[in-house]
């Protein structure tokens, strides 16, 4: 990318710019089409908050206590079979 | 607890007494966790589960693993593993391919590109909280090919090289399928943030 990319081309790209994944030039380049181009802007900063929402995303419960004892001594005695030369 | 991998395989191995368990609880506990974002729910997933662990616990004693993060890796495979055992059972499934155009920005019939700037709402903590629990929805509708490396890279945050390791497929692919999963948990988020501001509510 050696000029200002254009806007489809951020479109493609952006994966690539918020995950640091682009040459410093090539950020440089991003940044300042941003700064004239304010859907592009707002697109990024849009498209980085999902990600960071994500990031956020917990488990839902996992639920506990799906296996009786004696299903996880099953487990044990195939696991401690296997572990024998 | 226990919390590293490597030490408490090799103490199950030596047959301590309770490493097993403590073993046990953090193998079946990233299962469960990656099934859970990936299924959305393991109600009826408990027969694949056992199955997946009993093949489990039988190869796991025969293999060796450098560090953690091997043994790690081969966890999160054994888990997508049992996803995709889960979903075979289950009919109906479809899958699609997301394509670029349908995120694309539109413009309007002036020509003119608007894209409203949600990323600086209220951080009110339900408005947080309802969000992110939308995001959590979005990533259960993805198709499987791109539910995978989202949950994995971006929920699970794993690397690139990692994830493609997981899954067996070049970093290129998951790059690819990564961007594409990506905008879509974003129009699902467009949409919701849409809808509050025409309730008016922000």
């Amino acid at each position: 990318m050696g000029q200002e990319p254009n806007c489809d081309e951020m479109f493609e790209r952006i994966s690539e710019y918020v995950d640091g994944e682009l040459s410093p030039e090539a950020a440089a380049l991003f940044e300042a089409h941003c700064e004239d181009c304010g859907p592009c802007k707002n697109f990024i900063a849009t498209f980085k908050r999902t990600i960071q929402l994500a990031h956020e995303v917990g488990g839902s419960p996992c639920p506990s206590d799906l296996f009786s004892r004696d299903e996880i001594e099953e487990f044990k005695r195939l696991f401690l079979t296997e572990c024998k030369p | 607890m226990e919390t590293n991998l490597i030490k408490a395989f090799n103490d199950a191995k030596a047959a301590r007494p309770g490493a097993f368990e403590n073993f046990f609880d953090m193998v079946e506990g990233r299962i469960l966790r990656f099934g859970m974002r990936v299924c959305g729910h393991v109600d009826d997933a408990r027969d694949t589960l056992q199955e997946t662990l009993l093949n489990t616990f039988k190869a796991l004693p025969k293999l060796e693993f450098n560090d953690q993060k091997a043994l790690s890796v081969w966890l999160y495979r054994v888990a997508r593993n049992s996803c995709l055992l889960m979903r075979r059972k289950r009919e109906g499934v479809v899958d699609r391919e997301l394509s670029l155009t349908e995120f694309r920005p539109g413009s309007d019939e002036n020509g003119n590109r608007e894209i409203p700037d949600w990323s600086h709402l209220p951080e009110d903590d339900a408005v947080r909280s309802e969000a992110r629990e939308i995001v959590r929805q979005a990533v259960l509708e993805l198709p499987a090919q791109y539910r995978f490396v989202v949950v994995l890279r971006d929920l699970e945050g794993l690397s690139t090289k990692e994830v493609g390791e997981i899954l067996e497929l070049p970093e290129s692919t998951i790059k690819i399928r990564l961007h594409r999963g990506r905008l879509f948990l974003r129009k699902e988020l467009e949409r919701y943030f849409a809808d509050r501001g025409s309730k008016g509510g922000a």
